[in-house]
């Protein structure tokens, strides 16, 4: 824990990342290796070319830039105290999916908790409304910190469909976010879910499902409110 | 036909994944099925809209800050949080003062609850324990196999002789000085399991073992004492002195003069038991309160338990003395006990009295308080040997000041055992179960591990035999130091006293010689505890 980690100033998300010594190239095989055996700069780089994947597929599952940030250092630090246990028994890309997968679950579950309270001490009034729409906008606003996107009305689909992930169950939205956000195979998302191929395609196809009821309802519901407002 | 309800093939369309003839399928169906084909329509647009989200840059110092919370774990240890990044960190998990109310009252009912859990189970353990404790103490009658054959053995005790003491055959030095034996070294039930005599389980050990336990009442200590050595129909004297200190003498022969285990064990007479039975250490036979005015009454029945003053000897816990008349047992019951149980022998220590005095010393007790014989300054490891106590208390009455100063009464001999015999007076003219004043009593004194306790009583307890345990003598041998065994003790145990060279090893001993030719009364075995 002495050496310190890499920390590349350029884009590191090649196959081929530079290595220490200027003109060699080290394959991702070979920093694994070398990370493996406790090269702390290796294992940076490493780090650098799955960050922003991690850090993407960690943003879909929660949904806040700065939550994503904390969830992705901390799968990133699991990353770094496990990555002498990884035997290559899956993929160094599965591997890491199921550790951010795992911190994704783990925060979702705290936040949960503390939105259900926030929502059980000051939002009677609206979980008592009548309008469903922003009954369900305010449920899936984020009320700590909006991000400059939420406070702007969610006219934009991609919007409307984070929303409508953020809306998924766990076990959906993680299979959903791994599938189409991350392009993971049934296979590789069974391995970072541990979860049978079976069970994955079942959880992708009523997720799809899910997510078209949501956004159907929310284009009826704002096309409701759109005179009004 | 396509199922149109079929979700692995909606879903396998929906990815492309199947084939070219089935996809045509479906999007055959498709053109029948208006509501099919917008459903899959919004799905693969919805796929594709996902696929299309456009991915975020990560904080550039991602990296930066992994590097500093590992230091960070380095140096402090695992932080309850990860280390805020520099843009926008917000605490995600808010302390617990700024939680709701009610989830503070919720954790508080929770702790409540936890806590009451715990205190229920402690309570029960304990009461638990206590009651272990008194079953075994006598009141279960699994563990009172002598009640039947000795029914005034606990219902005629002597008020005079409750026990107001400390724990009692306890540990409690040990314990004070943070030396006390694990409680797997004590001698387990099972060990007990072989001892000739012992009909049920000496569960009743565990009352002298632990000091944590309250002051245990005679009767208790005698149930004990009966379950874990006593043969049934034995004498039992318990000696409470200072709290830290306790005499028991257990003895038995048989009033026709027949003292061998293989005897009548229930013709066992008071008097004989209760002459049995005497603590030379401190120069003073101790009997059972009838046993002079008795002199003639003959049952069969045990006799109670005895108590009487006696002094703390420091650093000896618990003392057992067992008086033997049976010189031949005793010898063939050491050598059996010796080879079969490789006994850790530290030192072998022989002596006799000038006269066991046992008849003499019983109308004593009656009469006379018992005197304290202060202790005489023992060796290490060695509180005190044979020949630094003073003779026996028979020929002076009560012992005096100046009786430790007599330890020419009991002066080391240069002479073999077979010599002493041969000063002794023949067991064939002097029944070994009646008392004779001048019949001298010898005594080997040994001293083992704590180990070896249950097989040394076992195999040393015997009619018309005195058995004196000293346990938990300090210091205890140490790693460094080598416990002789039985068969490497020195020939010499007549030069009293003597601790034995432990190097180089002293010659073989010839302890069959010695138990054979010697006429044991008493054995006095010092316990330490194992190493």
């Amino acid at each position: 824990m002495g050496e310190p980690l890499a920390i590349p100033t350029s884009d590191a998300g090649g196959a081929a990342v530079p290595g220490n010594e200027p003109g060699v190239d080290l394959t991702q095989d070979t920093l694994l290796d070398r990370a493996i055996a406790g090269d702390r700069h290796a294992l940076g780089l490493l780090l650098a070319q799955h960050q922003k994947r991690l850090y993407n597929t960690v943003l879909r599952m929660v949904s806040n830039a700065d939550d994503a940030a904390e969830v992705t250092q901390d799968a990133m630090l699991k990353i770094v105290q496990h990555i002498g246990g990884f035997r290559r028994d899956a993929k160094l890309t599965t591997w890491m999916t199921r550790i951010a997968m795992n911190q994704a679950i783990s925060h979702l579950r705290k936040r949960r908790t503390r939105d259900t309270v926030s929502l059980e001490s000051s939002g009677r009034a609206a979980a008592e409304s009548d309008d469903q729409a922003a009954s369900l906008r305010a449920a899936l606003a984020d009320h700590r910190e909006p991000t400059a996107e939420h406070r702007v009305e969610t006219r934009d689909s991609a919007q409307r469909l984070q929303l409508a992930i953020d809306r998924l169950d766990d076990e959906f939205k993680a299979v959903l976010v791994l599938r189409d956000i991350d392009q993971l195979d049934y296979a590789e998302i069974a391995a970072a879910l541990d979860l049978k191929v079976g069970t994955v395609k079942s959880r992708l196809f009523r997720a799809r499902l899910a997510v078209r009821e949501m956004l159907r309802t929310d284009t009826s519901a704002r096309e409701d409110t759109g005179p009004a407002t | 036909m396509i199922d149109r309800h079929d979700p692995n093939l909606l879903l396998d369309y929906l990815e492309g994944e199947l084939p070219e003839d089935v996809a045509a399928e479906v999007e055959s169906a498709m053109q029948q099925d208006a509501e099919l084909k917008r459903l899959i329509t919004e799905l693969v647009a919805d796929r594709s809209a996902l696929r299309a989200m456009p991915d975020a840059e990560p904080p550039g110092e991602l990296i930066e800050a992994v590097q500093a919370q590992l230091e960070r774990e380095m140096l402090l240890g695992p932080p309850p949080e990860p280390i805020p990044l520099s843009r926008g960190h917000r605490n995600t998990q808010p302390p617990a003062a700024n939680q709701p109310s009610h989830l503070r009252a919720r954790l508080v009912f929770l702790g409540g609850i936890a806590a009451l859990l715990v205190l229920a189970a402690g309570i029960t353990l304990y009461s638990l324990s206590q009651t272990s404790l008194l079953n075994l103490a006598g009141s279960s009658p699994a563990t009172e196999p002598n009640h039947a054959a000795a029914p005034d053995a606990f219902a005629q005790q002597p008020p005079e002789f409750s026990d107001t003491t400390g724990p009692v055959l306890s540990r409690s030095n040990a314990v004070a000085e943070g030396a006390a034996a694990p409680l797997s070294s004590m001698p387990q039930p099972a060990a007990f399991a072989s001892i000739p005599g012992v009909s049920e389980p000496p569960t009743a050990i565990w009352f002298i073992s632990n000091t944590s336990t309250p002051p245990l009442s005679d009767a208790t200590l005698d149930h004990a004492y009966r379950l874990a050595f006593a043969p049934p129909d034995a004498t039992t004297l318990i000696l409470p002195g200072a709290p830290q200190t306790r005499i028991a003498a257990l003895g038995r022969t048989s009033a026709d003069g027949d003292s061998s285990l293989s005897g009548n064990r229930t013709r066992a007479t008071r008097e004989d038991s209760a002459a049995a039975a005497m603590s030379l250490s401190d120069q003073r036979v101790l009997q059972t309160p009838r046993a002079a005015a008795h002199s003639s009454a003959h049952d069969n029945r045990p006799r109670h338990t005895q108590q009487a003053a006696i002094p703390a000897t420091p650093g000896i816990e618990q003392q057992l003395v067992v008086a033997s008349r049976d010189r031949s047992r005793v010898e063939s019951e050491l050598r059996q006990w010796a080879v079969s149980n490789r006994l850790a022998l530290i030192s072998l220590d022989h002596a006799e009295t000038e006269g066991n005095g046992q008849s003499d010393a019983l109308n004593q007790v009656e009469t006379t308080p018992p005197s304290i014989a202060p202790p005489v300054a023992a060796e290490p490891g060695l509180r005190r040997s044979v020949a630094q106590r003073p003779a026996a208390a028979s020929k002076v009455g009560p012992p005096s000041a100046s009786t430790p100063a007599a330890p020419q009464k009991l002066a080391p001999r240069a002479q073999p055992l077979a010599s002493a015999d041969a000063e002794a007076p023949a067991p064939a003219s002097s029944p070994p179960s009646v008392p004779q004043p001048d019949e001298p009593a010898r005594r080997l004194l040994l001293q083992v591990n704590t180990a070896q306790l249950p097989d040394l009583i076992g195999q040393l307890q015997s009619p018309g035999r005195a058995l004196r345990l000293q346990q938990n003598l300090s210091p205890p041998p140490t790693p460094t130091q080598p416990i002789l065994r039985l068969a490497e003790a020195p020939v010499s145990p007549l030069a009293l006293p003597q601790r034995f060279p432990l190097s180089p090893p002293p010659p073989p001993a010839n302890i069959d010689q010695l138990v054979r030719q010697d006429q044991v009364e008493w054995i006095e075995v010092q316990i330490h505890d194992s190493p």
